[in-house]
């Protein structure tokens, strides 16, 4: 069995992942240019959070 | 690039940084408005932001993408919050809630009032947002407050003002997690003087505009205005809040014993208890809806938000604003009490109540710092929420209004003149004797 920091960082990636497709799905469905410009600032943050914290 | 400027002149880059960021936010802010374009705010305090330190000669890049990062956390629980808020509404047990509060209480107005507002209270206190309150237990708040017979101008006030009170209530507690973190302070220790500040002031609102026209509903009102809901039995409903509230404390109960999975996983457990407590829905859509619209607008802001506060620290605009507030609470302390009881709710209905922590509160809570810091940002943390019911951006009011169904937006504003006026007289009362507070409410 892994430390408990591990799987607890396993699951928060597997969250942001989710959260990610969520507002990824979301945008493009959104009409809005504003609404899909401002869900850059919420992507850019999490996805740094996916790609570079393991 | 240019070098910190030291002497007369950070004063003059730091200025100047200051009033682009003030100016390039109100040009976006007309520009919005002359075009008629609903440019969000996150959006224009970014540009802002961003133009404040270029034209002082930093490239504001890292900054404005380094800075986000320190609120992934505080948005992971705000949008955990919200799904398990949303799943809990899909599945009917929300419904079933408000059914058993309106049959089993309506003869009682007094318990009647106190679980809506504790209905009220419940999402603010796990999201930190008012109008996550608003959209999910609001709708059936107002629901029961107009069978029992509230005027919808009451209905939208209670709304208002105790959805902005409760998102104020611990757990979450966004303005004072902005101001801790700005003064590199743990957020730990608030929890009950929170509560000290809270619940009186959410208690006198929800009895000043509630009990004179409560009317206890008979049986046949209740059953034309919401319907028996669909149950599987009647202690089903109730079972995912007591998971997450049963996860939380075990893992304070128990620590080093019970694994420690944070809140927002917790939540997720919530949600994912959900899919068994009531009516079939699909986890996924629900999921998207429940981060749609203002939540992701909230989102979005936390995230500038940190962007603002670095940008401001690397060009020295915040510091400035410290000893602005320093020098004013050096001079006349009662000065700087007022200017925080005035400035924090307006200012913060342009840059709503997260931008007036960042922008005011943490100047404000560095002037004071010899204060107990808990009790002091607590304290702020009240005054920063009443912003909600502020125009021009006033979130919390608008949402209260539309879901009370109410058109005009001053006769409810009217009525929350006094529960908010007495708020913050008490906020502003604890901010002056915040040690004393302090020794009796905290335990740091």
């Amino acid at each position: 069995m892994p430390p408990l920091y591990m799987v607890v960082m396993g699951l928060y990636t597997i969250l942001t992942a989710f959260i990610v497709y969520l507002i990824v799905s979301l945008v493009l469905r959104s009409r809005n240019v504003w609404e899909q410009v401002m869900a850059i600032l919420v992507l850019v943050p999490f996805a740094m959070r996916l790609l570079f914290i393991k | 690039m240019l070098a910190h400027s030291h002497g007369d002149s950070m004063y003059w880059t730091a200025g100047v940084s200051l009033i682009t960021l003030a100016v390039v936010y109100g040009v976006i802010w007309a520009l919005g408005k002359k075009f008629k374009q609903n440019i969000p705010l996150a959006l224009n305090l970014f540009v802002a932001s961003g133009a404040s330190a270029l034209v002082v000669g930093f490239n504001p890049f890292r900054h404005l993408f380094e800075g986000p990062v320190w609120y992934i956390y505080i948005n992971l629980v705000i949008l955990t919050g919200m799904i398990f808020l949303t799943c809990l509404k899909a599945a009917g047990n929300l419904d079933c809630i408000a059914y058993d509060i309106l049959t089993h209480f309506r003869t009682r107005p007094s318990i009647v009032l106190v679980l809506v507002m504790l209905l009220l209270f419940f999402p603010g206190m796990v999201t930190g947002v008012g109008t996550a309150a608003i959209l999910s237990t609001g709708m059936i708040s107002a629901l029961i407050l107009r069978v029992c017979g509230i005027p919808n101008v009451n209905i939208a006030a209670i709304l208002a003002v105790v959805t902005t009170i409760g998102s104020a209530a611990p757990p979450v507690n966004l303005p004072a997690i902005i101001i801790a973190s700005g003064i590199n302070m743990p957020y730990e220790g608030f929890t009950t003087i929170l509560l000290v500040l809270t619940i009186p002031t959410g208690l006198f609102a929800m009895f000043w505009l509630g009990w004179k026209d409560f009317k206890i509903p008979s049986l046949a009102d209740i059953e034309a205005a919401l319907p028996s809901p669909e149950r599987k039995n009647a202690f089903l409903p109730y079972v995912p809040l007591l998971v997450v509230v049963g996860i939380m404390i075990a893992i304070r109960a128990f620590p080093g014993e019970f694994p420690d999975i944070v809140t927002p996983m917790v939540f997720m457990v919530g949600s994912i208890v959900t899919l068994f407590t009531g009516k079939k829905y699909n986890y996924v859509d629900t999921c998207r809806t429940a981060i749609s619209g203002g939540v992701l607008s909230t989102v979005a802001l936390l995230f500038v938000i940190g962007a603002v506060v670095q940008v401001t620290t690397l060009t020295g605009a915040k510091g400035l604003l410290v000893l602005g507030a320093m020098v004013i609470g050096a001079t006349a302390p009662a000065l700087m009490y007022g200017a925080m009881a005035i400035s924090l709710p307006l200012l913060g209905g342009v840059l709503t109540q997260l931008g007036t922590a960042v922008i005011l509160g943490i100047p404000f809570e560095l002037a004071m710092i010899s204060k107990n810091q808990i009790a002091f940002v607590a304290g702020l943390s009240i005054l920063c929420y009443f912003s909600q019911l502020v125009p021009p951006s006033a979130l919390g009011g608008y949402f209260a209004r539309d879901i009370a169904g109410e058109k005009e937006y001053m006769p409810m504003l009217k009525k929350c003149a006094v529960p908010s006026i007495v708020t913050i007289l008490f906020a502003v009362f604890e901010l002056v004797y915040a040690d004393q507070f302090a020794a009796l409410f905290v335990k740091f």
